[in-house]
């Protein structure tokens, strides 16, 4: 539905998106992750069209421009902050969008959010405006919706009210892309993530495959380190020493157990270290700035 | 086309500084009739309201764009909109329609206001043997010509300065001290006049030369070379705001 193809994104003079490809399916959910100045709203602004850049973002093969916003027709946003007129009830401001009435009552109800919406929205609180912002973007059964930071201020009933309309909108086809600080949050619903940093797209995987990331790295400890140490510098097999207890990679279990019983060194533990979400990012984030380094 | 004049239309009707905008109008007029002798200039002048529609009219203008950035709904408007010309157009066209709004009750109060007040009749021959009516209608015309020069320059100057309160201190600086700056230049230069009547601030004078043709010797511009300046600079002002809207980053 979505192609991002090649697309660099200049700011000024200066790059802020290098060269990120990747595809959103329907009903897809787009965990977009990355640090503080990654690139991630620039690449959210690139495709609703409101950046220059080069290369190519198709969404169903209609293409989109600086100046050809045609194929957004059926694409929500929230970006940065709601965009919502504080002179306008919060109904006013849906109804400046909204092409079917009742579809927009329902989202209402759906938001929990009937109490106020007749209300000016310039006395909304942080959350009830993060609500209204959510609520536009989902308007008008859109193909796809770009949500930026979108659980910001939302209490705890509301972030399980939003995750739910999520998962009910991508069930019926809506693609998300989504980037949240709150990594444990995006876990619940994403199943893809996209990973920036520098402006360069590191990873794009279903969820499944991260996921087996958490058991990448192994512990073993031997009843001689010495000799382990001696072996595994002799086979050029990356390590990590801390007191006697070795990381080593997963691929390497078994050479690592072959060169070991070659030299009559037993095995005291082997055993997989389990990653949560946000070490395996940390872990990747970091290999990138290592892989940088060595450039 | 239709659907955002309809949409900015909506938003401006339900913006306070619309309705305050009339208010302050029509408090202006009624201080003008209380402090003020009422003459057949204050009424072709329509108490003052030839002055503050511009003075209001910029002040409207730059707030209607300014607040699109400020409450970040600029980012809608624009990747729903194929075409940043129709944002712009539409956001220009309601504000100008505004300034008809307020022009035509700056004429019906001054209607009012008349009958109370002045009892000379309107076809009574004033200046030129132009009647009462001749003269109001020629200054309600310069104000609506020079409403979209003002109006025009307000869009510009907020994409150029990016500060609602820097636009509106030029529109009070344009109000109050340009024909002045204006004259005074033409004053001190007189060999250059040929070129500086061409000068934005003389064509403030269009509010007062059409019902007034003797004006033509302080602007040294014809009634249609008057009408025609604003109207190119209105043309001008269009095309430079809009360059720098459709550059602006957001």
């Amino acid at each position: 539905m979505l192609v991002v193809q090649n697309v660099n994104t200049y700011i000024g003079r200066k790059q802020i998106i290098t060269d990120a490809s990747f595809k959103i399916h329907p009903g897809n959910i787009i965990g977009l992750i990355g640090p503080n100045g990654a690139g991630k709203t620039t690449l959210m602004k690139t495709i609703l069209g409101l950046t220059k850049f080069d290369g190519q973002i198709q969404l169903d093969q209609v293409p989109v421009t600086e100046n050809q916003h045609a194929a957004l027709a059926q694409v929500g946003a929230l970006i940065e902050h709601p965009a919502i007129y504080p002179f306008l009830t919060g109904q006013q401001n849906l109804a400046l969008y909204a092409r079917d009435s009742a579809a927009c009552q329902r989202l209402i109800s759906e938001l929990n959010m009937t109490t106020y919406i007749h209300d000016p929205a310039k006395g909304y609180s942080l959350g009830m405006k993060q609500k209204l912002g959510i609520a536009i973007a989902l308007l008008n059964n859109p193909q796809l919706v770009i949500l930026d930071e979108p659980m910001n201020g939302l209490d705890v009933e509301a972030t399980i009210g939003v995750r739910q309309l999520i998962r009910q909108y991508a069930a019926q086809g809506t693609a998300f892309l989504i980037s949240s600080h709150i990594l444990s949050e995006l876990q619940k619903v994403m199943t893809q993530v996209i990973l920036i940093n520098h402006g360069q797209v590191i990873v794009d995987q279903p969820i499944a495959e991260f996921e087996r990331l958490r058991h990448q790295a192994y512990q073993l400890r031997t009843e001689d380190s010495q000799l382990t140490v001696e072996s595994l510098t002799k086979n050029r097999i990356h390590y990590v020493l801390d007191g006697d207890t070795f990381r080593i990679n997963s691929e390497n279990i078994f050479e690592i157990q072959d060169i070991l019983t070659a030299q009559h060194v037993h095995l005291k533990e082997l055993a997989p270290i389990s990653s949560n979400f946000e070490q395996i990012v940390v872990q990747l984030l970091n290999q990138q700035r290592g892989d940088h380094h060595d450039d | 086309m239709m659907t955002s004049l309809r949409a900015e239309l909506f938003k401006f009707s339900h913006q306070k500084s619309a309705v305050a905008g009339i208010l302050t109008l029509i408090l202006l007029m009624a201080y003008s009739v209380l402090t003020t002798k009422t003459d057949t200039t204050q009424v072709i002048f329509e108490f003052g309201a030839v002055q503050w529609i511009p003075i209001i009219m910029i002040a409207i203008g730059s707030t209607f764009f300014a607040m699109e950035y400020q409450n970040r709904t600029i980012l809608i408007l624009l990747y729903k909109n194929t075409s940043r010309w129709q944002i712009y157009l539409a956001k220009l066209a309601v504000v100008w329609l505004y300034s008809v709004v307020l022009t035509l009750i700056a004429t019906l109060l001054t209607i009012v206001f008349k009958s109370f007040l002045f009892r000379t009749p309107w076809s009574a021959l004033i200046i030129n043997h132009q009647t009462q009516l001749d003269l109001l209608m020629g200054n309600v015309m310069g104000t609506l010509i020079y409403a979209l020069f003002i109006v025009t320059l307000s869009f510009m100057l907020i994409m150029l300065l990016k500060l609602n309160a820097a636009v509106i201190g030029v529109g009070l600086a344009l109000g109050f001290l340009g024909a002045g700056i204006s004259v005074a230049l033409m004053k001190s230069f007189t060999s250059l006049i040929p070129i500086l009547r061409w000068n934005p601030l003389n064509m403030i004078f269009v509010t007062q030369q059409l019902a007034n043709p003797p004006y033509t010797a302080v602007s040294h511009l014809s009634s249609l070379e008057i009408i025609g300046g604003n109207l190119i600079y209105a043309a001008i002002f269009i095309f430079l705001g809009y360059a720098l809207f459709k550059n602006r980053r957001i």
